[in-house]
């Protein structure tokens, strides 16, 4: 049969704090309804059956893209087309703007928000591992005040963020890598618009032959995105000579990674399958950030 | 919740009032009437819904209609009606990001790339298709638009996603393998194809010795290629009438019924554009094995109407200009209606009842002895609705009349197929542009002859186990799938001690699956060729492992009634040991000893096939595809009397009734007080029948069964939305879980079909948990004509878990 949307009742928000009061008013009862991508799937699939529906698409100011020296602020309520169209974000974090480009297909990317992706929290969130190595922090607003919540603590579980259940996402803030920084963000998925089956981003800092920091963050094979650290102190502060020496080292912190990881079985893909392909997208990405560190 | 709203779309403002709960494409496809944006997958995966928003693609499944308020909205209708078939322009809305939906096996850097032009194998609408081979791997299956052969796919692109990814599974089965351990227990050691084929082989002629040819049946899906017909020659030859095939629920009804009335079958004329189409009981959007989707199209946008028959509020049904929200089971109730109503009111084109008929007074004074109110009360379709139906059919001219599988699917269906054929030829809509018309067939090889039933006539008497019963089966080479079970449980009339399945899996597909699973559990021998382990490849002695469409050169003819036949080129290498089933078959039929009807090779049939036209395979495949041409021959009806037999003589003497009767077509079950509501199901639109859950793509568009309810239904039953529930008849009882949808009678029961689950780490994947056919009797009672039970309509109760 063709899905209907059950029963709801759809309110609309005028600013951040009549959305949170809201929330709390229909407390266990109430979704903020951003780009729906993700919501709307649920409710019609019978897994989430929210009463009403906050409509927070009406909130000013909270789509805007600022870059202040030395961060990015982005709001909540860019849609993933925004970011990777926009000028700021691809002059001054490329790898965001092209981790945007990947997510789903156009019609996806022109609705869903950032703070969706993030408020969704799924273990494969595209937004996960790119975020997590340029070490963004989530501003969000609750009846508790204000507060900034780093990437590495925003993720719980599948399906949880750190959010209270007050809380909305206002902006994103995204610190500008170091200058000498490469970063990458790599997929693998069934299909391109496929969620993906691994993601990996990965940031490098050489400094002449030295791997001054590395660091790298894993999505979709974990029960949320996460940074490798084991994978990341083998590498972090070797030496890099571009020779046997190097790959093999490059190699071992790739397995480390794909150790780090724990996949789950399913439809698309075993979890033997998926361990493996966390390796080669480690070792790709740290093959990719070095060559271009190195130009 | 409702809101006030102003939507303009492809420069049309409109002031509306919505509910909270319409998306934009509810209003699109209501309100707007926008027939080629539609409804794929409902989650925005597919693009079907894909529409502009103030200068933004989006999905419009996903935009509440109050979010499209004051925003300027750009549909494909925009540029594309009125265009005879699917656009480029249209794709370029469904699917704007190239390269996307390929799928992702090849290694980086390609090395080869081509694209071939082939046909979707899929469903029985063989669109035509554009595939993307890279390293001799099939990774996507783009439209065809330059042939001008119908090339707008399904809404969910099922077959787009669902080819690939099955091409390249992970799950696919690689070796033959024979069981040890319990059946069913799901213990196997791999075998050689010499082994299996020899064990196969020496097993049948052993019993055939012992019991007859006849003990040893074959079960059969729907053709794809050439492996039916295959499977077919080898039961005659080998000398078995013990076949079961779908024809009882697929096609023999409505192919009888047009026999018998007008002395030939009849299609919905797509070259040209009706006037008027009734779709009743299918829907063209997702699966259709005879009027297309474009024609649809075409008709709407050229001011053209629709009547639809459903009680699922259907993309058919949202588009129509009447919806027949019609009650499960009782469409041959609706027929006798609309017959009465064109018979009284004089409807009917009264040169051709005057000149053209047999039986016409006794139709007349048949019509009388029942009245619309007695329809209304069994069908629950309002008189006026009815009356509607029937005035707009028979004055609007060109009108097509397209029914489906589901009219197919009760005891009554032969005679409601007459109903039907009888009304279609009386209001004048046969061989005429653009309503329903006779085709003549292109020279190849007629499938029925492919089986050689008269050669074998002898060696497969299918009197044997049908005796005087069901004699449209008989005719058309098959046995309905309870006779099979009966043979084999209860060894009457003869016992079936072995079974060869493909392209099918009976123990989710056959009614009554506790009894199917009775009867596999009881067969000395099971053989089935799969391309995943299934529930009933689970139940197997020895399981081959089957190369699919694309993966060896192949024919496909089916549907047979649209009397065309398609070239499907090869495009990539079968993984590891799998053969196609036409070479299973022809391996087998030579082992034995069967090789007077058979050949070296099994791709030699495909010359055979088009031997008529004077072209070899090869030479065939530049042109892809061979169609009929239709003649529109006026007042020609190849019957014994040469007219339209409303009365017929050869129906009376085969032991049928001769004119169709309201104690047949007004046999409608009431539901009785303990299982007080009535199941039905539709076609899934993400999957084929029971097949493919194994697809990633597919099945996270529909994870679980969903089982639909009316909001009173399942507040009166205190039932939690989301939640499992048990869906009970006196047949036995499954689990799908709830989802609450207003459209649908408050007394109907909408099922998922045809699920169980490959991911279950379990021998039979859960088989007996979720599958409908757990719920439907296998009879009695029977279509007497066909043998056919009834699967629509089914008294059912619904409790929580």
């Amino acid at each position: 049969m063709q899905l209907v949307l059950p029963d709801f009742d759809v309110l609309a928000a005028d600013s951040v704090e009549t959305a949170c009061s809201m929330l709390r008013a229909h407390q266990g009862m109430a979704q903020f309804l951003a780009g729906g991508t993700d919501l709307l799937v649920k409710m019609k699939l019978r897994k989430l059956m929210p009463r009403y529906l906050i409509n927070v698409k009406g909130i000013p100011g909270l789509d805007q893209i600022n870059c202040d020296g030395d961060r990015l602020r982005i709001g909540a309520l860019n849609t993933i087309q925004a970011i990777q169209s926009s000028e700021t974000v691809t002059r001054e974090i490329p790898m965001l703007s092209r981790a945007a480009g990947v997510l789903g297909t156009m019609p996806i990317r022109n609705l869903g928000t950032l703070g969706g992706n993030l408020g969704n929290a799924s273990p494969s969130a595209e937004f996960g591992p790119p975020l997590l190595v340029l070490e963004a922090s989530v501003r969000c607003l609750g009846q508790g005040g204000e507060r900034m919540i780093p990437m590495t603590e925003f993720f719980l579980g599948p399906g949880k963020s750190a959010l209270h259940p007050d809380e909305m996402i206002t902006e994103v803030h995204v610190p500008t890598p170091p200058n000498r920084a490469k970063c990458v963000y790599l997929k693998h998925s069934l299909r391109k618009m496929d969620v993906a089956m691994v993601g990996a981003a990965v940031l490098m800092l050489l400094d002449g032959d030295v791997c001054r920091d590395v660091r790298i963050a894993l999505g979709a094979v974990a029960p949320t995105p996460f940074r490798a650290r084991k994978a990341e102190a083998a590498l972090r502060g070797s030496k890099l000579a571009g020779d046997r020496a190097e790959s093999e080292l490059l190699e071992e912190v790739a397995r480390i990674g794909s150790e780090e990881s724990s996949p789950i079985d399913d439809l698309r893909g075993a979890a033997s399958y998926r361990k493996r392909i966390v390796g080669m997208l480690v070792k790709q990405g740290l093959a990719q950030t070095i060559a271009r560190a190195r130009e | 919740m409702k809101h006030d709203i102003q939507l303009q779309v492809n420069g049309q403002r409109r002031a509306m009032t919505v509910e909270s709960t319409r998306t934009l494409l509810d209003v699109l496809e209501e309100d707007f009437r926008l027939a080629r944006t539609k409804e794929g997958c409902g989650i925005g995966e597919c693009g079907a819904c894909t529409v502009e928003i103030d200068g933004n693609l989006s999905s419009a499944c996903l935009v509440l209609a109050v979010d499209a308020d004051q925003k300027n909205i750009v549909t494909m209708e925009k540029q594309t009606a009125g265009m005879p078939g699917f656009h480029p322009l249209m794709e370029a809305f469904i699917h704007p990001d190239d390269g996307a939906r390929r799928t992702n096996f090849a290694s980086p850097g390609v090395k080869s790339s081509a694209e071939v032009p082939t046909f979707c194998h899929l469903c029985p609408a063989h669109c035509s298709m554009l595939a993307i081979v890279e390293d001799g791997k099939v990774v996507d299956l783009e439209p065809e638009m330059e042939s001008g052969l119908y090339a707008e796919q399904c809404a969910v692109n099922k077959g787009r996603f669902t080819i690939p990814e099955v091409l390249g599974h992970k799950d696919r089965l690689l070796y033959p393998r024979k069981r040890v351990g319990a059946r069913g227990e799901g213990k196997w050691e791999r075998i050689s194809w010499d082994e299996a084929l020899d064990t196969i082989a020496s097993k049948f002629n052993a019993l055939k010795e012992e019991f007859g040819a006849e003990s040893v049946g074959f079960g059969l899906g729907e053709p794809k290629g050439m492996e039916f017909a295959f499977a077919q020659r080898l039961a005659s030859a080998f000398g078995t009438p013990s076949v079961v095939t779908p024809g009882w629920c697929c096609g023999i009804p409505k192919g009888m019924g047009a026999a018998f009335t007008y002395g030939s079958g009849a299609v919905c004329d797509d070259t040209k554009t009706p006037a008027l189409i009734v779709v009743w009981g299918v829907n063209m959007a997702h699966t259709t094995g005879g009027l297309r989707r474009e024609t649809l199209e075409r008709t709407l946008e050229t001011g053209g109407k629709l009547i639809a028959i459903d009680p699922q509020k259907t993309y058919v049904a949202k588009l129509a200009d009447l919806w027949i929200r019609i009650r499960p089971g009782s469409d041959g109730a609706l027929a006798a209606g609309l017959l009465k109503v064109i018979v009284e009111e004089k409807l009917y084109d009264q040169d051709i009842v005057d000149n053209w008929t047999v039986g016409f007074d006794k139709l007349r004074e048949h019509v009388a002895s029942y009245s619309l109110d007695e329809v209304e009360k069994l069908t629950w379709v309002p008189r006026r609705q009815i009356e509607a139906f029937a005035r707009l059919y028979s004055q609007t001219k060109p009108a097509a009349m397209h029914i489906g599988n589901a009219v197919e699917q009760h005891l009554n269906s032969f005679q409601t197929a007459r109903a039907v054929c009888i009304m279609r030829a009386i209001c004048g809509n046969l061989n005429i542009p653009g309503g329903d018309v006779f085709l003549t067939p292109p020279p190849y090889t007629r499938p029925g002859s492919f089986f050689l039933l008269n050669k074998y006539q002898d060696r497969r008497k299918a009197k044997k186990i049908l005796g005087d019963k069901f004699k449209f089966a008989q005719q058309s080479a098959f046995i309905p799938p309870h006779v099979m079970n009966k043979a084999i449980l209860d060894e009457e009339p003869y016992p079936i001690k072995a079974a060869m399945f493909i392209l099918t899996n009976p123990l989710v597909s056959w009614p009554d699956s506790a009894e199917t699973h009775r009867a596999l559990m009881k067969l000395d021998f099971i053989v089935v060729s799969e391309l995943f382990m299934t529930p009933t490849a689970a139940m197997a002695d020895i399981v081959l492992p089957a190369a699919w469409g694309m993966e060896h050169e192949e024919l496909g003819y089916w549907p047979g009634w649209h009397e065309e036949i398609r070239s499907y080129p090869k495009l990539a290498e079968p993984p590891d040991e799998c053969w196609p089933d036409t070479k299973i078959i022809n391996e087998l039929a030579k082992r034995l000893g069967l090789t007077e009807d058979f050949w070296g090779d099994d791709h030699e049939a495909l010359d055979l096939m088009l031997k008529p036209s004077g072209l070899s395979y090869e030479k065939f495949k530049n042109q892809r595809v061979m169609k009929p041409t239709v003649e529109y021959r006026k007042h020609y009806f190849p019957t014994a009397s040469g007219k339209i037999e409303i009365f017929s003589e050869r129906l009376q003497k085969l032991g049928y009734e001769p004119m169709p009767l309201w104690k047949d077509l007004g046999k409608v079950k009431d539901a009785p007080e303990d299982y007080p509501l009535l199941l039905t199901n539709g076609k899934e639109e993400t999957f084929m029948m029971s097949g493919f859950r194994h697809v990633a793509s597919m099945r996270l568009v529909r994870p679980d069964p969903l089982v639909e309810l009316h909001p009173e239904t399942a507040q009166k039953l205190g039932l939690e939305e989301g939640a499992w529930v048990y869906i009970e008849t006196a047949t036995g009882r499954v689990k799908q879980r709830l989802s609450l949808n207003r459209n649908i009678d408050p007394r109907v029961v909408i099922a998922a079909f045809g699920w169980w689950f490959p991911e279950k780490d379990e021998p039979g994947y859960g088989w007996a948990e979720s599958n409908i056919n757990m719920l439907v009797p296998g009879g009695p009672d029977y279509d007497p004509a066909t043998g056919g039970a009834t699967l629509r309509g089914i008294a059912c109760r619904v409790y929580a878990a």
